[in-house]
């Protein structure tokens, strides 16, 4: 069972809004719950509250992995949150499959998190104004996916707020992990995405 | 008042024309006066492009920038371009007409696509190559991929040495999804035009989606030798021999050289912590004198970045001397 708040749900579709030619990636951060444990729970509760796109183009190079789930892991120490989440987008327009690069970033996620959810992205799906979700979930156990999207909830203001901010062109602003390296200024925590949305509550 | 201007201009070079032929062909004044009205009036042409000011950013989107956003073109062109008549531009609008359809393909907007396919077709009729390969990359984004493949066909049929076109096909098998069909073809095509770094880069990219290091290493040397002084040549043989996992040894060196060429490279810094960090536990049982000459590096790696985060991004610092030293020894 899981959920996803606005700000999560906006980010991911913002980051394959900029990059809609490109293989994308990125991970979504939870609440830390007080009883996360070390065994996989089927009962546990995920609501997802951040997302923090990773790469576009390449998705099959470690190094840099490395480094950015470092900085995600020390970032969701210092505010509470966990990596409970990641999500893939295949460059091929209509492979909705995960694959090989895929399961290999869910084991090394599900190391630190047994309870990680992979969102592959559906690129069928993404007309919001037809869809409330652009992506289905996905469950591993064994090197076997098991699709989970019906426990999955969104709520019509995440999909709202989506649209609204591509059609500001705020898919422009959003800075992944990969524009940070080639400028450490860019901030791959997204703050202005934030203000975005709060300035445009309704 | 520029394009009246212009006007004069070309109104002055007719009637130079004609003086030259009712009085003197070969009259040298005559000559440099034409030349110098031709000279001014394309002045004048060029400048009246740049004036309508979003024109600038189109120029901009087109030519210098490596990373084309197609949205912002496609936005240019219904805001702005759409909107006035273009004859002024004279032979640039072909120019555009094509940038703005391949742009169009990309964000999926067929229908400005298909005006522009319609306007280049008019003008070029049957007979342009590039617009009949234009016509074909229409059929692929409708996912008419049976008439893309046999224009493509027919093209090489008429000329098999036609470089764009066979990498056209070797995309067809792309969108497909048959990869392995592709990469093996694209290595056909590489035996031919070995200098062709975009090849290049392409075959490096299927290997490694395909996640077969070992070639797409070989491909990242190829693009080596072609251009040595390119940092980011280096940084990604690095970061494939890296991923490997085999020779981490290589992977430093080359992050050292990526270094070398580019000392902005953040990449290559946080490469050199990884791989000496890596050969560091490696050899934790060995000799004490490479582990210390690693262990120097990774702590001058460690300096550059935090010296680097100081001055660029504060507030981000915290987070990054945390996940530095998860990645310590």
């Amino acid at each position: 069972m899981s959920d996803i708040n606005t700000l999560a749900f906006t980010k991911m579709f913002l980051h394959l809004a900029k990059y809609p030619e490109l293989a994308v990636n990125g991970i979504l951060l939870s609440e830390k719950t007080s009883s996360a444990s070390d065994e996989a729970d089927s009962s546990s509760y995920l609501h997802f509250v951040d997302c923090i796109p990773l790469f576009h183009g390449i998705l099959s190079l470690s190094p840099m992995l490395e480094i950015a789930l470092s900085q995600i892991d020390a970032y969701c120490s210092l505010k509470k949150l966990t990596i409970a989440g990641y999500y893939h987008a295949n460059e091929n327009y209509s492979d909705p499959n995960p694959n090989f690069t895929t399961l290999k970033i869910m084991e090394k996620i599900k190391e630190n998190n047994p309870n990680a959810v992979l969102f592959m992205i559906d690129n069928s799906l993404v007309d919001l104004t037809e869809n409330d979700r652009f992506y289905n979930v996905f469950t591993l156990s064994d090197r076997t996916w098991k699709n989970v999207t019906d426990s999955h909830i969104v709520n019509d203001e995440s999909r709202l707020s989506a649209m609204q901010l591509v059609n500001r062109k705020q898919h422009r602003q959003l800075i992944d992990f990969d524009n940070h390296l080639d400028s450490i200024s860019n901030d791959w925590r997204n703050p202005h995405i934030r203000n975005e949305l709060n300035a445009a509550s309704f | 008042m520029v394009a009246v201007t212009s006007f004069i201009a070309m109104l002055a070079t007719t009637l130079v024309d004609l003086a030259k032929l009712y009085f003197d062909p070969w009259s040298t004044w005559l000559w440099v006066i034409r030349g110098v009205l031709l000279f001014f009036s394309d002045k004048i042409k060029t400048r009246t492009w740049i004036l309508y000011s979003k024109k600038a950013d189109f120029q901009q989107h087109v030519t210098i920038e490596n990373r084309r956003a197609h949205d912002e073109i496609v936005d240019l062109w219904t805001d702005v371009l759409s909107e006035r008549n273009l004859s002024s531009l004279g032979d640039e609008k072909w120019l555009i007409f094509e940038q703005v359809f391949k742009s169009a393909l990309h964000c999926s907007k067929q229908s400005i696509a298909r005006h522009c396919l319609d306007q280049l077709e008019k003008q070029f009729k049957s007979t342009s190559r590039r617009v009949t390969t234009l016509n074909a990359m229409y059929h692929e984004s409708i996912d008419d991929f049976k008439s893309a493949d046999d224009i493509y066909s027919n093209l090489l049929d008429e000329n098999e040495t036609d470089a764009i076109v066979q990498k056209r096909q070797i995309s067809l098998l792309k969108e497909k999804n048959q990869i392995r069909e592709a990469i093996s073809q694209l290595n056909s095509y590489l035996e031919l035009y070995q200098a062709d770094q975009e090849a290049w880069s392409e075959l490096c990219d299927l290997y490694l989606s395909e996640h077969d290091y070992a070639k797409a290493a070989f491909c990242a040397e190829e693009l080596l030798l072609i251009n040595p002084h390119n940092h980011l040549h280096h940084e990604r043989y690095a970061s494939i021999r890296y991923s490997q996992g085999d020779d981490y040894e290589k992977a430093r060196t080359y992050y050292f050289s990526a270094l070398k060429v580019n000392p902005a490279n953040i990449r290559a810094l946080y490469g050199i912590v990884l791989t000496s960090t890596n050969l560091a536990m490696k050899n934790s049982s060995r000799s004490n004198e490479n582990n210390q000459v690693y262990i120097e590096q990774i702590q001058w790696a460690r300096e550059q970045i935090i010296q680097k985060y100081r001055e660029a991004i504060p507030d981000l610092l915290p987070v990054v001397e945390l996940a530095l030293q998860s990645l310590a020894l």
